[in-house]
């Protein structure tokens, strides 16, 4: 089965393809959605995350060789959806891990930060944070509708990121 | 509307064996595209992206309408959505009572629904996330607002710049807000989007006028659901009020 990622307004209410590629393949596009598609600028991390995400989509059940699970098209969404949300202009990407049960982890091992959010559902996100400079409090739990914590976690993230590459 | 998690084993045999159940009521069916997932509304995070990831499946998912015999009452169904609409078909069509019509039908259909996964054992249809979607259409009235020049005498949610000495006219304007919607306990339930825009409708100048609340119900039950849909429903109404001027408020009794 050939598969496409494509970007889509917001109140898209019709899909922008009316043709199957051969192969994986990203489109960005902007505007109404009948109207011809336009390249546009988005963050580093968007084109990053979106690569992943491909990849990720092309797996299919027993990917790992051990009966592992095809991630579903609701997780796929639900994290570029989830990462759009929170991510700053600064933030560096993070790694998309598919899980044997179907999911995605997000993970982000760098500037001394380990932040790992696994997707549990379509509203849980289990969040597991560590700062190496032990100057933030660790956490680790679910969050569902309020994620001002990992909120926090992004703005500190991205800042020290931002540092690094001024220093 | 209500979403759930994705009923996998949800196949178009299913989908018509359901049409039999609410074949009386919806003669008629239209099958389309199914709609793009929608995100989920957090606080601490921004409001919906503008932009969207879909992925492109062959054949892609179908979302199937079942439509009453006037055309224009139809329920929707998809992988991971539930939805009921209603839709003005003519000048004579007056919007049904929401709490004698629509909010009770909504809840019968939406009942069988579950009822009828249930049995077919396609999973649970737990709820996590409702919507309520009104789309007005306001008409010019004279002394009021007459053309796009002056829509922004029909609304209270923006002005113009003095544009003082400046050669310059007002075309129009379109204007797309967010709110964060709390729940009696004050915790964030989820957002108000609204939208003011000038339209054509019959070949004359109108403001379409969308609002729109979606957030999570307290809990996966229907109950919950309608609850939620309610207090949309109700925000929506004093919104479209508030943002709406005396000299519209004034033509509309008088209608």
């Amino acid at each position: 089965m050939s598969e496409s990622l494509a970007f889509m307004q917001s109140d898209a209410m019709v899909f922008a393809t009316d043709r199957t590629p051969s192969r994986p393949e990203l489109r960005l596009v902007e505007g109404p959605p009948t109207s011809a598609a336009t390249t546009i600028r988005t963050p580093t991390w968007q084109g990053d995350i979106l690569n992943q995400l491909t990849g990720i989509s092309a797996l299919v059940d027993g990917w790992d060789s051990h009966g592992a699970n095809a991630v579903s098209t609701a997780r796929l969404i639900q994290t570029y959806d989830l990462l759009c949300s929170i991510m700053q202009h600064t933030t560096p990407p993070p790694t998309l891990v598919p899980t044997t049960s179907g999911s995605i982890q997000i993970e982000w091992h760098t500037c001394d930060v380990d932040l790992e959010i696994l997707l549990l559902s379509d509203t849980d996100l289990d969040v597991d944070f560590e700062d190496r400079r032990s100057i933030e409090t660790p956490y680790q739990g679910t969050l569902s509708f309020d994620i001002t914590r990992l909120e926090r976690i992004i703005h500190m993230l991205s800042d020290r990121a931002r540092d690094a590459e001024d220093a | 509307m209500v979403q759930f998690e994705s009923l996998g084993k949800l196949t178009s045999a299913h989908v018509g064996l359901f049409w039999k159940e609410v074949q009386q009521t919806f003669p008629y069916i239209k099958e389309s595209v199914a709609l793009p997932a929608t995100p989920i509304e957090r606080t601490g995070s921004r409001p919906s992206p503008s932009l969207r990831v879909e992925l492109l499946k062959e054949p892609p998912l179908a979302r199937t309408q079942f439509v009453d015999v006037d055309n224009r009452e139809f329920v929707q169904i998809q992988h991971d959505r539930f939805i009921r609409n209603w839709r003005k078909t003519g000048d004579e069509d007056v919007y049904p009572r929401y709490e004698k019509h629509i909010r009770p039908r909504f809840e019968a259909d939406f009942r069988r629904f579950i009822q009828f996964a249930h049995d077919q054992n396609l999973g649970d249809v737990e709820p996590v996330q409702c919507e309520i979607a009104y789309f007005n259409v306001i008409r010019p009235v004279p002394r009021v607002w007459e053309s796009f020049r002056d829509m922004h005498h029909a609304t209270t949610t923006f002005g113009l710049p003095p544009l003082t000495g400046l050669p310059l006219t007002h075309d129009g304007s379109h204007l797309k807000q967010a709110f964060s919607i709390q729940d009696s306990a004050g915790q964030f339930a989820g957002r108000l989007y609204t939208e003011i825009a000038p339209a054509m409708v019959d070949d004359q100048a109108a403001i379409r006028f969308d609002l729109t609340a979606r957030g999570h119900p307290r809990c996966s039950t229907v109950e919950a659901a309608i609850e939620f849909l309610d207090l949309g429903r109700s925000l929506i109404v004093k919104c479209f009020e508030q943002a709406t001027t005396e000299g519209m408020h004034n033509s509309w009794m008088r209608a």
